[in-house]
């Protein structure tokens, strides 16, 4: 099951462009978001690796560098997501057990909707970016806008489920 | 002994029977929505389980009360959905006319986008629901969590349909 989960939340979606490597700006991502005391601080750091990776990388700053270094900085929020991913199921499965042993099976369905939940995520995450793309009809700009989409709401998704985890573990 | 006792208790309040005029709670939610900010979320919810609760309502009368400001946005996210979706059919078409057909245009994944929102909005709020416990408390969370997510929803769709993507 978690592998299943893991290989949905990686092959969502179609890259949209190469990604350059994440290596010259996985350390000062990494920086950024453990640096922050609270889930909601670490929005300051959406943008900042792509920004950075454009402004470093030759040609950065056209299409195909944007899309690119937004791809690779929504991989590290990926990366985020998946690895914070046993640690979510970790609370919903012991809040689950716990119940269990009062009221059986009735009640105790975190680790389901958390799943179920993030299912449902992706698909919308994949629908929504997918119409930022169509909005932009067949310009170039559409992969600019589409990656930029993917890579905010990979990183709202990290945020709002450590939101949601806190106070849990 | 425990676990019958909360399921007929449950079962017992298991709808909110009483259906709430959302007629004296409009206005209060014309002038949230019209005004486009966020802290006004809730405020018609809250007038009505503040009166609900005086004549007797419990927390059922809460997730009433959240449901019809929900239904209030809901209506509105119709409208605007309704508008976009006729814009979005407008654009394809004259895109269509110069480029060709799109692989996929903006109306078709308008309709997809807004059917995923909801079904991801249902399965975010059951998971807020769950999260904060069980049975009433579980109940409560999921309907905030839900009139939460659809005044979001609909603030982003009425600033595309104004403003443009």
């Amino acid at each position: 099951m978690i592998r299943a989960l893991l290989i949905l939340l990686l092959s969502a979606l179609p890259a949209l462009a190469q990604a350059p490597d994440a290596g010259p700006w996985s350390g000062r991502f990494a920086e950024c978001v453990h640096g922050m005391d609270a889930p909601a601080h670490m929005r300051a750091c959406i943008g900042q690796a792509a920004r950075l990776c454009m402004d470093e990388t030759e040609g950065g700053h056209t299409t195909i560098g944007q899309t690119g270094c937004q791809a690779m900085e929504k991989g590290l929020w990926d990366d985020l997501l998946n690895s914070d991913w046993p640690e979510h199921r970790r609370w919903a499965e012991a809040a689950d057990a716990a119940e269990r042993e009062v009221f059986g099976d009735t009640f105790s369905k975190r680790a389901e909707a958390l799943r179920s939940a993030q299912r449902a995520w992706i698909a919308f995450r994949d629908a929504e970016c997918g119409l930022a793309y169509a909005l932009w009809g067949s310009g170039s700009m559409r992969n600019i806008a589409a990656s930029a989409c993917e890579m905010q709401m990979t990183a709202e998704r990290v945020i709002d489920l450590r939101e949601m985890s806190e106070g849990m573990r | 002994m425990i676990r019958l006792g909360l399921v007929l208790s449950l079962l017992a309040t298991a709808s909110p029977a009483q259906e709430i005029d959302p007629d004296p709670y409009r206005a209060l939610w014309s002038d949230c929505a019209a005004s486009g900010a966020e802290a006004c979320t809730g405020q018609a919810a809250a007038a009505c389980t503040e009166a609900e609760t005086a004549m007797g309502g419990g927390s059922w009368a809460e997730v009433a009360c959240l449901g019809l400001e929900t239904d209030l946005w809901l209506d509105r996210i119709a409208a605007d959905s309704r508008a976009l979706a006729l814009r979005a059919l407008a654009e394809d078409q004259s895109r269509a006319a110069l480029d060709g057909p799109a692989v996929t245009g903006i109306a078709a994944s308008f309709a997809t986008a807004q059917a995923l929102w909801q079904m991801h909005r249902d399965a975010d709020c059951v998971l807020t629901g769950v999260r904060s416990g069980s049975g009433m408390a579980a109940t409560v969370a999921q309907a905030r969590c839900t009139l939460a997510e659809t005044a979001a929803r609909a603030r982003w769709l009425r600033a595309w349909l104004n403003e443009g993507p």
